[in-house]
């Protein structure tokens, strides 16, 4: 293809051959614990293998060298592209490159500039694109604006545009670029996820005429480089993603005067899964038929030649059986040899091959890969069950949990949300993928029991205690896939709070955040509360103290205040002691919670300021003020000390009148509690 | 009228302070025409009745006098005089409207505004959205404002401004002057979530028409501290565009103590009162003005700023020297001269395209006048005269042998034998000497050059003047 328009005889030696560079490593441990045994790039999207979408579409393009670069379970990539069919094309030659040591793109890079393998413009992709753009069209663009943008273009970025917030966008990918409008040349690259604000210096305006900022972009991480780039990472180990390479590129551009450039896609699909956020939302996406034609019922996969698409996105494999009175409703995906009991339901999900579901079951958003078996009337939403899984009886699986290898849980048990679970208790064959740094570990859990027949271990990543636990926090909450909805709301207000930023008050974000809070208790009303959910709520709580920028000092009262709120909240017309017993129950409920924020002494006296604000505004809460306080006493989140301390203080505000009454109202307790402290105090002494 | 125009022929003209000594800067003649006459002329055209005209007090007679009677304008206007030299042109519709003088929406123009735009394109944007501000954008002066001024050279440069527009091109979402931004800017990440991509275009001029609706005229007397339009009140409206409306106190939880008790004045949006269904046919209407997302129209914003943006014809501010002399030139010659004589049709200036000189100009043998130059009545010009891409004022005596290039001569200038002007202005009532050798300089009103001088960039103007200075 490329001999016919080869006119320029410069060109001709370049476009000999086509090249492409998968990494076929993810680099992190997003997807664990299931990559303990499997690279991520061989978990299966809609029953096929990522790695398999991706040669899919660079052979198709008519790349002749691909070069897959895999570190961590390198010889089960191996094995997976010698049995598949790629590895038998006369086209395109499929070769693996295998390197241990490597910990990013950047090294990878770094190795293949060392084996010299690269003599022209290349594809560099991950090995868990799925794509359906035209990427030999794409590296022909590359090579031929080389003529007007000079040898030093050294990347072309492409993207797909897409308004923020489209569920296929990577909330790590969450960027502004500022490009030169006539040439999409970028001139500042941002990563905003993190930041209210996106910061252009000004000489980028000063030295363009016209620059566009666009935040409408879905980064595909497919990259079309100039043969120089591995040599930039060679020069610079500090490149370890394509973000250090975009920044170091703009940062030196005068000094080296190399330059970058995007190519905006519009009607064609590309998404990396490089998260289980992006996993749920691919595979979303292939079900609806957006990446035609890579869809299940194209058999560009041999083995998928027998699946038919019916109405409603529903693929079944040819021998599936499913029962009468089975119902699957919209977008699933039936694999081979797949029985479904009656009366089960199932929306938005993959089944893989050779599953066993019972009947009753409600399968919602789920994954199930092979071999998995769901017994009667279990329940799953928007959760990864791997292959061999099984749900005994009446299990119920919450949103975003991730079942690992031959994990079984149940019967009769609610895996709460986010949790992940593995077989084997520890490892001492550290056989983890794609470690980090931060290499997670396996804990022990003997006290998390998933039901009576249950093989399952708790997975979490390491605690680090001497970093604060903020990171790993928004970790997880990333992670947590089946979340989604939640986490758009949470973003949709604080782009309400932003606009009000300009004539900010301060009560403004309190206000939401106590009103999140409060719909976050809620939430959690029905659940019974232990460990694990006490922490998801803590998660919770802490991610919408961060959102809203609340300070601690105001948290404690706050959470204290909602915790008390809430039952007025719901029935406005409880009264006297029926208000106060449930205040009550709510208060024993939650106080793992309170007692995780209200424990220093500074802390108690917040939380005691807060209520004391409250009574001034609710009539109700002040009639019961004394009763509520000894019952926060009994339960031992104030201490005595505190209560007395906070006695004694001197009117803060205006309203001495209140603050008086309510002394007054209290110093029954005080006095009790005084002599108890007197009491004990005597005990001591003697 | 749907709206109502107010001409601002007040300015001082600090950038002309040269020229403005003895004449108004809205007296000042380009193509031996009041300037402000243009701007009056084009409101003509477009079919207004009548229009205010905002001018200092001392100089009201003379304008109202040059404009009924030398140049016959049938529009009627209102003049409005201004006691105050120090107030600032929103300072000025504010005490417009204080004195109750502005019933409808506006349309504010400024005097120096040459331009061939045909304002119901601009309009038509302003009724489309149903904006608050619309503004006219030129992509063009920059290249008038770069060629080299007459007078004494300064090193000042044009100011940028920063214009980011939404996808269409249309709606400024952020508007910033070079000056202004110290090192970066700092754009919030909700204007991005609305509009993702926005586009910043660094050179263009405002050209100083701007379309208003009259709530922001209500706004302006409650809010005295702004007292500038161009540099104040537009960044500001363009700033408020995403204020988020306070939420009234139905919508806050109830139990909510730690609350700021406010004592707010009311705020911008308060004031914004869209018409009585505009808002009801917006939700009932599919029309939208974005996509991408499920929000109503215009996010909900009530306080939207557009632009119109200029792309071909003229369009010239004469603010300053060079600006100045170049729109000389441009109504008198140039590329764009069949453009400027078509809509300047009226009167003396080319009806007929040879008619560059006035009938009643005396031109002696052997004289050569430039068809890119413009010659007004009475004037008298002498043997062997040669004058290219100039304009020549009324009632003038050229003498013999006397060349002019690149140049403005007022009315009743007379330039003795053998002298030499290039690219200069030369006020009314002067009086150049023999064989003078005048390159780009500015001389000053009843100035008289010593015969042989040889001048290159000055100001020649009066002396106490340049005491002040």
């Amino acid at each position: 293809m490329s001999r016919g328009k080869g006119k320029q005889r410069e060109d001709l030696k370049q476009e000999d051959v086509s090249q492409a560079v998968v990494i076929a490593d993810s680099f992190n441990v997003r997807f664990g614990p299931i990559t303990d045994r499997k690279p991520r790039t061989l978990l299966p999207v809609a029953n096929v293998a990522m790695l398999d979408y991706t040669l899919e579409s660079l052979t198709s393009a008519g790349i002749q060298e691909i070069f897959v670069f895999c570190c961590h379970h390198a010889d089960k990539i191996k094995e997976h592209i010698s049995n598949s069919k790629f590895s038998s094309l006369t086209s395109s030659t499929v070769s693996t490159i295998v390197s241990d040591g490597c910990m990013s793109m950047g090294d990878a890079l770094r190795e293949i500039h060392d084996k010299s393998i690269i003599r022209s413009d290349f594809i560099l992709i991950y090995g868990d694109v799925v794509t359906n753009a035209n990427l030999s069209s794409l590296l022909e663009e590359h090579k031929k604006s080389k003529q007007t943008r000079g040898n030093n273009a050294v990347m072309t970025m492409v993207y797909k545009s897409c308004p923020p917030r489209h569920r296929t966008r990577c909330q790590e990918d969450d960027v502004v670029m500022a490009l030169e409008t006539s040439t999409n040349r970028v001139l500042h690259y941002q990563k905003v996820a993190d930041h209210r604000k996106f910061v252009l210096p000004k000489e980028v305006l000063s030295s363009n005429n016209e620059v566009t900022l666009r935040y409408d972009l879905l980064n595909c991480q497919i990259n079309i480089c100039s043969p120089q780039v591995p040599s930039l990472f060679k020069d610079n180990f500090d490149y370890l993603t394509r973000d250090d390479f975009v920044r170091g590129i703009l940062e030196n551009e005068e000094i080296m005067g190399y330059t970058m450039y995007i190519k905006v896609i519009q009607d064609q699909y590309a998404a990396r899964i490089s998260n289980l956020h992006m996993y749920d939302a691919v595979s979303r996406d292939i079900l609806s038929r957006w990446s035609y034609p890579i869809v299940p019922d194209n058999s560009f996969i041999e083995e998928r030649s027998s699946v038919t698409y019916g109405r409603h996105n529903v693929y079944l494999s040819n021998d599936v059986t499913l029962a009468r009175g089975c119902e699957l409703e919209k977008s699933v995906y039936v694999g081979r040899g797949t029985s479904v009991g009656s009366n089960t339901v199932i929306t938005n999900s993959v089944i893989g091959k050779d599953c066993r579901i019972g009947e009753n079951v409600k399968i919602d958003g789920a994954y199930i890969w092979d071999n998995v078996t769901i017994e009667n009337s279990c329940r799953v939403e928007s959760s990864i069950l791997c292959n061999g899984v099984v749900l005994y009886d009446s299990s119920h699986v919450s949103q975003g949990c991730i079942l690992s290898w031959d994990v079984k849980v149940g019967p009769s048990i609610t895996i709460p949300r986010g949790t992940r679970l593995k077989s084997s208790p520890d490892d001492e064959e550290d056989d983890f993928g794609e470690d980090l740094p931060e290499a997670d570990q396996a804990t022990k859990e003997n006290a998390h029991h998933f039901g009576s027949r249950s093989q399952a271990y708790l997975f979490r990543l390491t605690q680090d205690p001497t970093d604060s636990d903020e990171e790993e926090e928004d970790q997880l909450i990333h992670d947590m896939f089946g979340l989604e909805i939640q986490s758009e709301s949470e973003s949709d207000t604080e782009t309400d709070l932003d606009e009000s930023s300009e004539d900010n008050i301060m009560g403004d974000d309190m206000d939401v955040f106590y009103t999140e809070a409060i719909d976050t208790l809620k939430k959690y009303k029905n659940l019974k509360i232990d460990g694990t959910s006490t922490e998801n709520l803590k998660f919770e709580i802490n991610s919408l103290k961060h959102s809203y920028n609340i300070n601690i000092r105001d948290l404690y009262g706050l959470i204290t205040k909602a915790i008390i709120d809430l039952p007025m909240r719901e029935d406005a017309n409880l009264d006297g002691n029926q208000l106060l017993s449930s205040m009550k129950q709510n208060l024993t409920k939650y106080q793992a919670l309170i007692k995780n924020y209200v424990r220093s002494g500074e802390s108690q006296m917040d939380c005691l300021h807060s209520l004391e604000d409250f009574c001034q505004t609710n009539e109700k809460v002040q009639s019961l003020f004394m009763k509520l306080l000894h019952h926060l006493y009994d339960l031992d989140i104030l201490s005595e000390q505190a209560v007395i301390k906070w006695h004694g203080l001197p009117p803060m505000g205006d309203n001495t009148e209140l603050h008086v009454s309510i002394r007054k109202q209290v110093a029954p307790l005080i006095k009790w509690l005084q002599e108890a402290e007197e009491e004990s105090s005597e005990e001591d002494s003697d | 009228m749907e709206f109502q125009p107010i001409v601002m022929a007040g300015g001082p003209g600090s950038r002309l302070s040269d020229l403005t000594v003895k004449c108004p800067k809205a007296l000042l003649p380009i193509g031996n025409k009041p300037m402000v006459w243009y701007t009056i002329n084009m409101l003509e055209k477009a079919g207004f009745e009548e229009a205010i005209v905002v001018v200092q007090e001392e100089h009201c007679e003379e304008i109202k006098n040059q404009l009924m009677d030398i140049c016959a304008v049938k529009i009627r206007l209102d003049f409005f005089s201004l006691d105050d030299d120090e107030a600032g042109t929103a300072d000025v519709l504010r005490i417009l409207g204080e004195k109750d003088k502005i019933k409808r929406d506006i349309l504010i123009l400024s005097c120096d505004l040459i331009t061939d735009v045909s304002l119901h394109n601009v309009a038509n944007i302003h009724r489309t959205y149903d904006a608050s501000a619309t503004l006219l954008l030129s992509q063009l002066p920059s290249q008038y404002y770069d060629v080299p001024a007459p007078g004494v050279k300064s090193k000042k440069r044009l100011e940028k401004d920063f214009f980011g527009f939404d996808e269409k091109g249309e709606r400024i979402l952020f508007l910033t002057s070079e000056a202004d931004v110290e090192e970066s800017i700092e754009m919030k990440k909700s204007i991005l979530r609305k509009h993702p991509c926005i586009n910043i275009k660094t050179k263009l001029t405002d050209c100083f028409m701007y379309f208003m609706k009259k709530w922001v005229i209500d706004y302006l007397i409650e809010y005295k501290t702004i007292s500038d339009l161009k540099g104040e009140l537009i960044p500001h409206l363009v700033r408020k565009q995403f204020l988020k409306p306070k939420k009234s106190d139905k919508d806050l939880p109830k139990p909510d103590q730690s609350v700021i008790v406010e004592t707010t004045k009311a705020d911008i949006l308060s004031f914004s009162k869209s018409e009585e269904y505009a808002d009801e046919i917006r939700s009932m209407s599919t029309w939208i003005d974005h996509r991408g997302d499920m929000e109503d129209c215009f996010h909900c914003s009530k306080i939207r700023c557009y632009a119109y943006l200029q792309n071909e014809g003229v369009c010239l501010r004469a603010n300053t020297l060079s600006s100045y002399s170049e729109s000389n030139k441009q109504v008198g010659m140039g590329p764009v001269k069949r453009k400027v004589q078509k809509i300047f049709s009226a009167l003396d200036i080319g009806k007929d395209k040879d008619v560059h000189i006035h009938p009643s100009a005396t031109i002696k043998e052997k004289s050569q006048v430039g068809a890119d130059c413009l010659v007004a009545e009475g004037a008298l010009i002498g043997e062997r005269v040669s004058i290219k891409k100039s304009v020549v004022g009324k009632h003038c005596k050229i003498e013999d042998k006397v060349k002019i290039t690149n140049s403005v001569i007022m009315d009743h200038v007379t330039v003795k034998e053998g002298s030499n002007v290039q690219g200069s202005i030369i006020s009314a009532h002067s009086l150049i000497g023999e064989k003078c050798d005048l390159k780009d300089c500015i001389v000053g009103n009843e100035q008289h050059v010593n015969p042989m001088g040889k001048y290159t960039n000055e100001a020649i103007v009066e002396v106490e003047k340049m005491m002040e200075i």
